[in-house]
């Protein structure tokens, strides 16, 4: 009979998540909404029903009323979801990256699938791996929040809190100098030897190189590079010691990792005697790469403004 | 100073203040559409989506009770407060009574100083 009024009521249904009662509720509002077309307008016809539909707001808006007090996640459990995010995340692409070193696939039922992949893929996969993260915190969260009980979940100190250290430690001129003489030997290396990457080195002056010459030049230069930014931020940081600083660095390290996985340059391993110097190789970017992986996301937790962190105290 | 938007102040101040207005009401059985009418003329107007979702939250705490009535035009829902919802209002009322007195205080202190 009330065909807009009864689509309105449909509408206002859709957002009522309560459990039970929401008939009630649609009724009362029909029943005032008819009420106050008949009081207002002199009769309860659709003209008069949608003159007072257009004043009584919008269904979502009318429903988000009734739901007020009610959470999908507390406020208060905000930080944990991106923090715990970041904690499962991390071992997620680790054990993700481990599957990709060993050609293999790993399935824990019925939390994590990771399928045997390319380097691509793997690539390809992380964005995806972290929407799937959230959700999974997401929803273990909305369990705690419907939960009334108040569980006290754990905060691992070196996700930071309310008196978070927002600078890195002091950068000191040891590093500094160290870093530098790092540097120079890197690049005095490349420009003896054409290479870092060598096995051994033999009298006089003869190195054994790990890998054919293009590559061997190649991939020094990047390690060069690793060593350069890390240097250079490392200098930056007496000026302006901030997380951001490391952020950037080891953003720019994780992209020359990724350049040096991809083999942009073709690769030969050069043996020594029954020794296979590849796995050692492999073994070490690995771990290189992981390390820089968990320092760029420790600092992407560290990275929020300096002010407002100070927690109020509470009124009456 | 006239461009202030006090929209949210006030809603803030107007959530407790409802609570007791509404139990106050409804020592006489009376329905929505009726509770709105009356606020309005006692130059308090309350919007429909706030006070509906408002007597359902005191139900759901046992201060008032409601029944559906079958009028001769349309079905109407009763609200009238219960023993409960007396003693909440009265304890309410006390607390209001208490703040209006320290806030008196306040003023009248910060203009002596």
């Amino acid at each position: 009979m009330f065909e807009k009024l009864d689509d309105y009521l449909r509408s206002v249904g859709r957002y009522l998540a309560v459990k039970d009662g929401a008939d009630d509720i649609l009724a009362e509002i029909r029943s005032h909404i008819l009420e106050r077309a008949e009081t207002d307008f002199g009769d309860a016809g659709d003209a008069s029903v949608a003159k007072v539909l257009a004043s009584y707001g919008n269904p979502r808006a009318v429903a988000e009323r009734y739901l007020e007090g009610t959470q999908i996640i507390a406020p208060s459990l905000k930080r944990y979801l991106l923090g715990y995010t970041g904690l499962v995340f991390s071992a997620h692409a680790t054990l993700a990256f481990l599957c990709l070193l060993f050609g293999t696939s790993l399935f824990l039922f019925p939390v994590v699938f990771i399928p045997r992949m390319s380097f691509g893929e793997f690539l390809f996969s992380l964005p995806m791996y972290f929407v799937y993260d959230l959700g999974l915190v997401g929803l273990f969260l909305y369990f705690v929040t419907q939960n009334k009980k108040n569980i006290a979940l754990p905060w691992p100190k070196y996700l930071g809190g309310e008196r978070d250290i927002l600078e890195p430690r002091r950068p000191q001129l040891g590093g500094l100098v160290g870093g530098i003489t790092g540097c120079a030997l890197i690049l005095a290396a490349i420009l003896r030897y054409h290479t870092v990457l060598f096995q051994v080195i033999l009298p006089p002056g003869r190195i054994e190189p790990l890998l054919n010459p293009d590559a061997a030049l190649f991939y020094s230069w990047l390690v060069f590079a690793c060593a350069a930014i890390d240097t250079i931020a490392l200098g930056i940081r007496f000026f302006w010691n901030s997380y951001a600083v490391l952020f950037a660095k080891n953003a720019l390290i994780l992209i020359v990792w990724i350049v040096i996985w991809n083999g942009a340059v073709q690769a030969r391993f050069v043996h020594l005697g029954n020794f296979d110097m590849r796995w050692i190789y492999l073994g070490t970017l690995a771990v290189m790469t992981v390390l820089t992986a968990g320092a760029f996301l420790n600092c992407l937790f560290h990275l929020r403004p300096k002010v407002g962190t100070q927690a109020k105290s509470g009124g009456r | 100073m006239n461009d202030i938007d006090l929209s949210n102040f006030e809603t803030e101040m107007n959530r407790g203040f409802q609570q007791i207005l509404v139990l106050a009401i409804l020592e006489t059985r009376l329905y929505g559409y009726l509770m709105v009418k009356h606020l309005e003329s006692a130059g308090y107007p309350v919007e429909e989506n706030t006070l509906y979702p408002l007597l359902r939250r005191l139900e759901k705490n046992g201060l008032v009770k409601s029944e559906w009535e079958l009028a001769p035009d349309r079905p109407k829902k009763f609200y009238l407060i219960t023993e409960r919802g007396k003693i909440v209002r009265e304890k309410l009322l006390g607390i209001w009574a208490d703040q209006n007195k320290a806030l008196k205080a306040v003023l009248e202190g910060s203009a002596h100083v």
